[in-house]
């Protein structure tokens, strides 16, 4: 898996874009960065807001949904589509060092943030050292 | 740390992605950063673009006759320099788009709104652009 998360890495250039998957929802585009303290996932859900989406932790799985509210303009035909709009599904497998029922989610201008704080187990420990 | 994308078919749909992501790397039909989507009636054209996390004061929008140019900025969000990133996916930095439109515009009717990372522009026909109805009279 560490192989292809690299090889992805390096294939997304700017032109990424969300991309239907096998159950016909769009995967939207993520980002993940990590710290000591705690991971945050960026995902890209254009037209998505807070009453549609959803963050659900299911034993280590976050599944992410939501529902682009976005409406065709009355009376117009679409004559160019380059982005799909619809139900977006994605999927993130949690390990255990994550802390649960510290996840938090917010949602703002079509962007999904959650952070992922690291339980106390995880964290770095500066051990002291006693002289003598 | 273990913090991978992963479904009920994990493999299939990380490698339709893949797959999808190879196939524009032949593709002549470049993808181009902002996405949109356009829609036409007879007396307007109204264009979302595909622009999530911007500031609406950080995108530029203007036109020209018939040209539209959508140009901006997208900047990296929480990248502060002690994070490591995992996965990058998601578009980012300076853009610029040009639509040509198949008629002239009332520029001084364009509206445009930024909804959940979505800019809608409405683009109104000009009235002089409009076709007209001739009337024809009877000797």
């Amino acid at each position: 898996m560490a192989t292809a998360e690299l090889e992805k890495r390096n294939q997304t250039a700017p032109e990424a874009q969300a991309v239907r998957n096998s159950r016909d929802a769009l995967m939207p585009c993520a980002d993940i960065a990590g710290s000591d303290k705690e991971a945050v996932i960026l995902v890209d859900m254009p037209g998505v807001d807070e009453k549609s989406v959803s963050v659900i932790l299911e034993r280590n799985v976050l599944t992410i949904t939501g529902t682009s509210s976005t409406v065709a303009p009355e009376g117009c035909k679409l004559v160019m589509e380059e982005f799909p709009t619809g139900e977006f599904r994605r999927e993130f497998e949690i390990s255990d060092e994550f802390d649960p029922a510290g996840i938090r989610g917010r949602i703002k201008n079509g962007v999904l943030t959650v952070v992922l704080p690291r339980g106390e187990a995880a964290m770095p420990k500066k051990i002291s050292i006693a002289a003598n | 740390m273990r913090l991978t994308a992963t479904r009920e078919w994990p493999l299939l749909d990380e490698l339709m992605r893949f797959q999808e992501e190879f196939n524009s790397l032949f593709d002549n039909r470049v993808r181009e950063y902002p996405a949109m989507n356009v829609w036409m009636s007879d007396d307007k054209a109204v264009v979302d673009v595909e622009l999530p996390g911007v500031q609406p004061g950080d995108v530029e929008v203007t036109v020209l006759e018939n040209t539209l140019t959508v140009s901006g900025n997208r900047p990296t969000d929480g990248d502060d320099g002690k994070r490591t990133w995992f996965k990058r996916e998601r578009p980012l930095g300076e853009f610029r788009r040009t639509l040509e439109l198949p008629f002239a515009v009332e520029a001084d009717k364009i509206a445009a709104s930024y909804r959940n990372g979505i800019l809608r522009i409405t683009l109104p026909r000009a009235e002089a652009d409009k076709p007209r109805t001739v009337p024809i009279e009877t000797a």
